[in-house]
């Protein structure tokens, strides 16, 4: 790749006057059809196979219990059920629901079917029947007896507790089963005992983070037949269908070979169809039977069945010099997996390898207890950890602000981690395992947090609301919360791609990079482009199919652009590489000489140029025929952090404390902004999902541990209606080792509005919050204690 | 049984049962912009136009449809080409995954037949019932808003 | 997913009277009007055979004369949020009651008559229609007039006999409209969010700036939407200052008996509810002309 990039190795100003795709608003490869009402997603798609079944899942009623029994003679009874399912008919294999790469650093302590439950959502059985209705009516009419255990559902009980909940003998890869504990990590930097004695100054605080869920408009689902080729066909809406086609294969005991995974449109993700939820099971029903078979989630089951963000418990303890120099930091993490370990020690390591590498502390100490409860399972989101850390760290460091008297933004800067510095943490916290040392390249957070400051009119509207709070009980309040986070996972995530020219020029791109909605599918066809010196709207771009196109790990932690995007290049640098040389040929000319532009090839030297359709004809049709054709893959040990400041207004009613979003400011450093539009739609959705963590949003249990709120009416989501005003900035900068001086934007916006609204609310009523979400009825109680 | 209505300006008879639900109806006969989200008119992914307002068809028995007129997302373009609003989507990058685009254009639109000069908090009110994970609902709001303004225009 | 599972007939009567006599006649059939109640929560287990669809009953209609204002049963929420007769009437507190009613969607679909007689205690409309006087006409074995403070016996439970159904709301128009003020005000998690808390007020005074009348009602803190008489009566007769309205609230929490649920508890319903009363009746009062 370098070769590529580095003809554009300048500054951003000069390669900006250069580039014709790349860093342009392209308009979205698939958003005609979509705003069209046209757009495919997996329940769109017309299978080639006369009959659907359908199938549903009976979900467990309890936290933990033993299945005794399940009758189901009254369900298969009913016209219509082809089958129930369950443990006691379906292999028992022992596997992650977690797409991670291979071998996944997730315990393997799932199983398809179970004889115990773990969690009130759990899955009990299934039934495959003709109708959906059929289907759901055979489920009320099973009959199960179940031994009530004793349930976990606080996670400070669950190490060491009398209840072990993975007391099964075939899960491998738990770190302390009998103790309930799924993962298990430390890290540390320099010497953290010695660099706290030596502090002028230590703070500790607890904070503490709510179950979330993603909630993706469209739910899980999966459509699976037997093609006329015995080949197991597998619609999914999913971000990984490379890791899904894995899984699935090893659960199922068939070849890879046989099993094909197709991924159309997807209706969202944000993490959580990381996860291999529903087409295991549509899968093995398909095996089983050879029916062509739907599973589709309701929202229901999406709450209660799919993952959610880990809850955590965060302590975190700071050693400041008198003039402010921070000199050690240490961050405790207890965290809830629930029921199963998806996830669990890499959503934990990032908390850390995240959120303590943005200030340089030359002392650092991170440990992560992830433990079991009989919860619904945690898994990856948005973010990936990295919310959690930060609402601590940023409250954390805002608290510290106040009491060594220092402007919190000026205590921040003082402290941050700058262009030539180690990234302290990334090399002993990779993931799962050892990672690989950064060393910071590029950050514009400077201009970032002017951009915010600049917009909130920060300093004087403190200083106003410091007065005018004093006499109303409407009082006003601005907060501000920085964060760096991660593209891609250095050495691990990988991305590949081909592309071919057609006759007229046009090419086919097939890349195993998956749009889940991000737009991806634009912006690597503008990074094709680009390379190729042709318009976007020349390349037809199809992913991913396991089938058609070349490998990639799915679209997962910031690296589509950053990873996939440098295949594509590289791919892209293949084909352009074959056409400049069929050019020459036909030209008769010096490679030297030629160059590409405008979808033709140049010559400096004789100014004649061949279009790329002559050239592809000539190669199709005329002479030593043969097919334009290039293949790139891509895997980094960078991990070049983007950056963000995000800052708010908020207005608090102290006699019922509501809380009102005046103002809201986002901007990101994401490198070059491959499409910037569709950039700051990155930002603002994030911004959208950060707020309603910092809010509202939060999965209730009773006490048995049954989700009390599991709809979208009592599970509150942000509407138009609750959005403040917002502005978005991107902040360019050049990274080096991205493509086209590009780095993620995806994850990083979510990390900063649950601090930046904490620390609004305590500016402007002098409570803070330590414990997500902040709602009315808690900042009340707050205000109310602290009288 | 049958149902009569108009859908997209075109005249249709639907075979139903009676226990189905416009969406099962709609999406059985190939009208597939209409989307599942939450079965319970919460997330307004299945919003669709009967007789002039916007309604989620999740929870609306297709019988309700007798002898009405309705649009769903692909009635909204004219001879092939997009809508103003529809445009105005896609080049403000309003849509991001789609799954709640359609849902989107269709409160947008029966906004705009009712109300052609929205306010912002108009336009807030009239998409506060489509749920959006993707966009943060910035860009579809100032899309509907250069709409209401570009439609204006073109008259 | 098909939304009834025993469903064998769907009636459309053309009058009331013809709607009654089917929900009689025929074996386990419901009303529906917009569904939307129904559709989602409504059934709870009971087995439903026969839907009799009352939108074509010719109870969709707002007319005003000069005593009352009458609502018919099937008008949606949406017809009342933009029908012009409510955005003056009563400080538009109708009007801005329906506007926070869930979403465009549901207001387009749902029906007054529906939202009163599902009888959750959460309705935005209830706690105006209570603080307005209004009430409910209902037809059944006979025609039957209730007044809408005493409708509500419980949570999910109206006064209404089996077979009967709401045909008409009426409201009765202040005779001393100019010095009426009129509040609605809603707490929730989010802002279209079922209340925590709402309620609403009017208030009328008399030359002296002196509470003639006064009605105060809140939903989301009872079983069901109820009257706050005790803090009504100590309004009376009374120039409010904030001190006196204060002093009115004081002993609300023997009005009311929240309920703790998803979204908040009973102790902030309590003093959420406190507040709420004190800032509706001072909305009111100054509506009404009254100065603080």
């Amino acid at each position: 790749m370098s070769e590529v990039i580095n003809e554009f190795k300048v500054n951003t100003e000069e390669l900006r006057k250069k580039l014709t795709e790349v860093g342009k608003n392209k308009r979205k490869v698939d958003g005609d059809k979509i705003a069209r009402g046209r757009a495919q997603y997996v329940d769109d798609i017309r299978i080639p196979v006369d009959k659907l079944y359908h199938a549903k899942i009976l979900h467990s009623p309890h936290a933990h219990a033993i299945i005794k029994k399940i009758d189901s003679s009254k369900a298969l009874l009913l016209e219509g059920v082809l089958g129930v399912f369950s443990h006691e008919n379906v292999p028992r294999v022992p596997y992650t629901t977690a797409g991670q790469n291979y071998p996944e650093p997730s315990p393997y302590d799932t199983f398809m079917f179970d004889s115990k439950v773990r969690y009130a959502g759990d899955r009990v059985c299934a039934v495959l029947a003709e109708t959906p209705e059929i289907a759901a009516h055979a489920i009320e009419l099973i009959k199960v007896d179940y031994e009530m255990l004793p349930a976990i559902l606080d996670m400070r009980e669950a190490v060491g507790n009398k209840t072990v909940i993975h007391d099964e003998r075939d899960s491998t890869g738990i770190f302390d089963k009998d103790k309930n504990i799924a993962a298990h990590v430390k890290a540390h930097m320099g010497d953290p005992e010695k660099g706290f004695k030596e502090a002028d100054h230590v703070f500790e605080n607890e904070y503490s983070v709510q179950y979330v869920q993603a909630a993706p408009v469209e739910p899980h689902i999966a459509v699976t037949y037997y093609d006329e080729n015995d080949r197991l066909i597998m619609y999914c809406s999913t971000q990984v269908p490379f890791h899904s086609r894995r899984i699935v294969a090893r659960v199922l005991g068939i070849p890879v070979q046989k099993i094909r995974v197709i991924k159309p449109r997807t209706g969202g993700s944000f993490g959580v169809k990381q996860e291999i939820l529903v087409e295991d099971l549509c899968a093995m029903l398909t095996h089983l039977t050879k029916k062509a078979v739907k599973l589709e989630y309701t929202r229901k089951e999406e709450f209660n069945s799919s993952r959610t963000r880990h809850p955590q418990i965060i302590t975190v303890k700071s050693g400041f010099k008198k003039d402010g120099t921070i000199v050690a930091l240490s961050m405790k993490l207890l965290a809830n997996t629930g029921a199963y370990g998806s996830h669990s020690l890499t959503v934990q390591c990032n908390t850390g390898s995240k959120a303590l590498c943005l200030y340089n502390t030359p002392n650092v100490n991170f440990e992560a207890t992830i433990v079991y409860t009989n919860l619904p399972v945690a898994g990856a989101l948005r973010g990936y950890g990295g919310p959690q850390g930060y609402f601590a760290l940023d409250s954390h460091f805002e608290e510290c602000a106040k009491k060594l008297k220092m402007d919190s933004i000026e205590l921040r800067r003082k402290n941050q981690v700058k262009v030539g510095e180690e990234l302290s943490l990334t090399k002993a916290l990779g993931e799962g395992r050892e990672g690989f040392m950064q060393i910071l390249r590029t950050c514009g957070m400077q201009e970032c947090v002017d951009k915010v400051v600049k917009d909130l009119d920060y300093y004087n509207k403190k200083k106003e609301y410091d007065e005018s709070n004093k006499k109303s009980h409407i009082k006003h309040g601005i907060g501000i919360a920085l964060a760096m986070h991660g593209s891609g996972i250095p050495g691990v995530d990988m991305g590949a791609a081909s592309i071919k020219i057609n006759d007229d020029g046009s090419f086919n791109l097939l890349c195993g990079a998956t749009d889940l909605g991000t737009g991806s599918d634009t912006i690597l066809s503008q990074i094709a482009a680009e390379v190729l010196q042709t318009e976007t709207s020349k390349i037809i771009i199809y992913s991913s199919d396991t089938d058609m196109t070349p490998f990639d790990v799915g679209a997962y932690a910031s690296s589509t652009t950053f990873i996939s995007g440098v295949a594509i290049a590289k791919a892209a640098a293949q084909c352009r590489e074959q056409i400049l040389k069929t050019a020459a040929h036909l030209l008769g000319e010096k490679l030297e000489d030629l160059y590409c532009e405008n979808s033709a090839v140049h010559s400096k030297k004789s100014k004649k140029s061949l279009s790329y359709q002559d050239i592809a004809l000539h190669t199709l049709y005329k002479e030593d025929q043969y097919q334009i054709i290039g293949t790139g893959s891509h895997i980094t040990y960078d991990c070049p952090p983007p950056f963000s400041a995000q800052g708010c207004e908020v207005e608090v009613d102290t006699e019922t404390g509501v809380i009102k979003l005046i103002k809201y400011s986002a901007a990101v450093d994401c490198g070059l902004a491959v499409n910037p539009v569709m950039a700051e739609g990155q930002i603002e959705g994030g911004v959208h999902m950060g707020l309603g963590y910092a809010l509202c949003e939060e999965m209730k249990f009773d006490a048995k541990g049954v989700m009390t709120n599991a709809s979208f009416l009592d599970y509150k989501l942000l509407s138009t209606l609750d959005m403040p005003e917002m502005k978005t900035h991107i902040v360019e900068t050049f990274e080096p080792t991205g493509p086209f001086g590009a780095k993620s934007v995806s994850e990083i916006p979510v990390d900063c509005p649950a601090p930046a609204v904490a620390n609004a609310v305590e500016h402007a009523c002098g409570v803070r919050i330590y414990d997500l979400p902040i709602t009315a009825e808690k900042l009340l109680n707050a205000l109310t204690d602290k009288k | 049984m049958k149902l009569n209505l108009k859908i997209n300006s075109e005249t249709k008879v639907f075979d139903i049962d009676i226990r189905d639900t416009l969406i099962d109806v709609l999406r059985a006969n190939g009208y597939t912009s209409v989307k599942h989200g939450c079965e319970t008119g919460e997330c307004g992914a299945c919003t669709v136009i009967i007789n002039g307002t916007a309604v989620n068809s999740c929870i609306y028995p297709a019988i309700k449809c007798e002898d009405a007129e309705l649009i769903t997302c692909e009635g909204l373009e004219k001879d092939g080409k997009l809508s103003i609003l529809q445009e105005k989507f896609v080049e403000m990058g309003a849509i991001q995954c789609g799954y709640c685009t359609p849902g989107m254009l269709l409160s947008a639109h029966a906004l705009l037949m009712r109300n052609p000069n929205p306010q912002l908090e108009d336009v807030k009110d009239a998409l506060s019932g489509n749920y959006c994970r993707c966009t943060g609902y910035v860009k579809p709001v100032d899309a509907v808003m250069a709409a209401a303004k570009a439609m204006k225009g073109a008259k | 997913m098909q939304y009834i599972r025993d469903l064998k007939k769907y009636y459309w009567p053309k009058a009331p009277q013809d709607a009654v006599r089917m929900l009689m006649q025929e074996p386990y059939a419901e009303v529906i009007a917009g569904g939307t109640e129904l559709l989602v929560s409504g059934l709870k287990g009971r087995e439903v055979n026969n839907l009799v669809d009352i939108t074509r009953a010719g109870l969709s209609y707002v007319k005003k004369d000069k005593k009352f204002i009458k609502i018919g049963a099937t008008t949606t929420i949406s017809e009342i949020q933009n029908a012009p007769l409510f955005k003056d009437f009563a400080n538009g507190v109708l009007s801005t009651a329906a506007q926070r009613f869930v979403s465009v969607q549901i207001r387009n679909v749902a029906t007054i008559g529906g939202n009163l007689g599902a009888a959750m205690p959460s309705s935005d409309l209830a706690p105006v229609l209570m603080a307005l006087d209004a009430k409910i006409h209902v037809c059944g074995k006979e025609i039957k007039e209730f007044a809408i403070n005493g409708f509500y016996l419980s949570k999910r439970k109206t006064v209404m006999a089996p077979y009967e159904i709401i045909t008409e709301i009426e409201i009765p128009v202040p005779a001393d409209m100019d010095r009426t003020g009129c509040a609605f005000q809603k707490i929730g998690r989010t802002e279209t969010d079922i209340a925590i808390v709402n309620g609403a007020a009017a208030i009328t005074i008399d030359d002296a700036g002196e509470v003639k009348s006064a009605r105060l009602a809140l939903g989301s803190v009872a079983q069901n939407t109820i009257r706050c008489l005790e803090i009504e009566n100590g309004l009376l007769g009374k120039k409010l200052t904030k001190k006196a309205i204060e002093a009115a609230c004081e002993n609300i929490a023997k009005a009311i008996d929240p309920k703790t649920d998803v979204r908040a508890s009973a102790k902030y319903r309590g003093t959420v509810a406190k507040v709420l009363a004190a800032r509706l009746i001072e909305e009111a009062y100054v509506k009404a002309g009254g100065k603080i």
